[in-house]
């Protein structure tokens, strides 16, 4: 909670508002991009869901961080989000192109679509299991706690989309 | 005698294209290699010719505790003093700033401003330590500006008359990126007060009444006069107040246009100490971030060969499009000397593997992903803080490099195939 309290006590006004708009906007320019792509009001609510989830992740993975492993959550995890995001972006984007292929069937297979999430989800976080642990080896104090941090919120909503997806992509 | 000459035919035209081909091929081939020699870690040390050592930021991060008094225990006057702090730290670019509260009596508070920082240690302490507050003033009749004995009379506040015009009458002071040329024939940087719309009429009449007079602009008690300029009755043109600034490069005279357009500080404002702190940041082995990236790289994609992920096409060309990448970005870094942080560096490069790897295997999504990558961190950019701007700024041109990188993969493999 201290670190809440030093968001409210020492962060200035601009600095908050200038990061909620910043996510607002990406969140807003995300969805419009979707929207334009897929004309589906699963896949915006979908989105929308995802990235309200790794928000949330993204805070409860620095409380646990910082109330059971006393891990001090500084300047550098102001990145976490970022990088939670962009990755979250890379994965709902690999999914996006699939079903955009496959939406002027006459009866989209969710199924297939499932399939192609379940192989994406495989693929990223073997990807960033591997990615990280051969270069964690080579690091240690914050830099490691740090990356490993992240990489665990990452994997984690990687797992979280592709159960929204068996949640909002059912075959009608 | 006429001389014929018979003309010669070819049984077989010759046909130069695969040879151009081929060519091409060997000059991108050792184009390749040389970036590779180039972006590893010591092969700076073999050359003393050309100088390419990865410059990175580790050394020149300084760290300051500046902590100063504010003339007020108002909460809200107190934020709003935060805020223009912040904002000229932040647009001058400074990496990390901290600014703590505390209030001291009923009159005062304290300021803890904690920087951590690369830039230029005399001009941060200007931003941060400076009040800044600036007014219009008048030459006292009493005083003998023109005295030999006292050359400073010019200068100091106390020798001027204050005029109803101040910070808040002005909507922008603008100091153009250039120098402009002075009357003596030098180049310097100046200073243009413009005047709020619904004040413009006002403050071209308060020119008229002072035209050819010697005025002044006060700034924390110290004056920088100037002339006012002759100004025909006639003329309806807008008038504004121009003024030389104290300022030889680019770098200072942005912080001036920092000082004068982030806000004004209303209390009283005054440095009371800076002390220096042991500089807060994570800096990694440049050789050992190498090692470990090249490990990862290799290990992953090892792992997707054997796990049949993906075709071994599909991986040798994002292998390539991903070593490519990192290369290009590296050897650019290096001949340019271009200052980085290194452990940004490793997180951006391990964030541009995902990223190649994610296109080359999903090409009907590639378009949404480069464009939307790259508008979201286009974004974070503007609207993010410190680090989340060098952050993204490295990230858009390693998406934009990794792109054409797959384009060139691909056709580099195709074309060494078919050799």
């Amino acid at each position: 909670m201290e670190m809440f309290k030093h968001v409210i006590y020492n962060w200035s006004i601009y600095q908050t508002v200038a990061l909620l708009v910043m996510f607002l906007i990406i969140l807003a320019v995300i969805v419009a991009a979707v929207w334009y792509l897929t004309k589906s009001k699963k896949y915006i609510v979908f989105t929308i869901t995802s990235f309200l989830l790794s928000t949330l992740f993204t805070l409860v993975a620095f409380l646990i961080a910082n109330l059971l492993f006393k891990v001090t959550i500084s300047y550098i995890y102001l990145l976490t989000p970022i990088i939670v995001l962009t990755v979250n972006l890379m994965h709902i984007g690999m999914s996006v192109g699939f079903y955009t292929a496959h939406k002027m069937q006459k009866n989209p297979d969710m199924t297939a679509i499932r399939k192609e999430f379940l192989r994406d989800s495989l693929q990223i976080s073997i990807f960033i299991v591997l990615l990280l642990a051969s270069f964690l080896i080579f690091l240690s104090g914050k830099a490691f706690t740090f990356l490993l941090l992240t990489g665990i919120v990452t994997i984690v909503m990687t797992w979280v989309n592709f159960g929204l997806v068996k949640c909002f992509f059912k075959n009608d | 005698m006429k001389i014929r000459l018979r003309k010669l035919k070819f049984k077989n035209k010759l046909n130069f294209k695969p040879f151009l081909k081929y060519l091409l091929l060997i000059l991108l081939t050792a184009l390749m290699i040389t970036l590779t020699l180039i972006a590893l870690p010591l092969t700076e040390k073999v050359s003393d010719k050309v100088a390419f050592n990865l410059n990175t930021k580790d050394s020149q991060y300084w760290s300051k505790e500046y902590v100063v008094s504010v003339g007020t225990t108002d909460r809200k006057e107190l934020q709003k003093v935060k805020e223009i702090i912040y904002r000229r730290l932040r647009n001058f670019g400074v990496e990390r700033v901290a600014i703590y509260t505390e209030t001291d009596n009923e009159e005062f508070s304290q300021m803890s401003i904690i920087v951590n920082t690369t830039k230029d240690e005399d001009l941060v302490t200007q931003l941060a330590t400076s009040r800044h507050s600036y007014r219009i003033v008048t030459r006292k009749e009493d005083v003998d500006f023109d005295n030999p004995e006292d050359p400073y009379v010019v200068i100091f506040g106390n020798n001027y008359n204050p005029t109803d015009w101040d910070y808040n009458d002005f909507r922008t002071i603008h100091i153009p990126k250039n120098k402009l040329r002075a009357s003596d024939g030098s180049y310097r940087y100046f200073a243009s007060f413009k005047p709020k719309v619904n004040k413009q009429n006002e403050f071209t009449n308060f020119l008229k009444e002072h035209q050819s007079e010697y005025m002044g602009v006060e700034i924390d008690y110290f004056v920088t006069p100037f002339q006012v300029q002759e100004i025909s009755e006639e003329t309806t043109a807008q008038q504004t107040i121009t003024i030389g600034i104290y300022a030889e490069t680019e770098e200072e005279a942005k912080v001036i246009s920092l000082l004068y357009n982030s806000g004004n500080i209303e209390p009283s404002y005054s440095s009371e100490s800076a002390t220096e702190r042991e500089p807060d940041i994570i800096s990694l082995d440049y050789i050992k971030v190498s090692i470990g990236l090249v490990i990862s790289l290799v290990t992953a994609y090892i792992y997707l060969l054997l796990f049949k992920y993906s075709t071994r096409q599909n991986l040798l060309k994002s292998l390539l499009a991903t070593g490519l990448t990192i290369i290009t970005f590296l050897a650019y870094l290096k001949l340019t000397h271009i200052p980085v942080d290194t452990f940004l560096l490793a997180i951006q490069f391990i964030l541009t593997m995902i990223f190649v790897r994610a296109i080359a295997e999903n090409r009907d999504s590639e378009i949404f992903l480069v464009i939307g990558s790259i508008v979201v961190l286009a974004i974070v950019s503007l609207l993010g803080t410190s680090l989340m701007v060098i952050f993204a700024q490295g990230m858009i041109a390693l998406i934009v490099l990794a792109k054409v990188s797959l384009l060139f993969s691909n056709w580099y493999i195709d074309n060494v195939k078919k050799i």
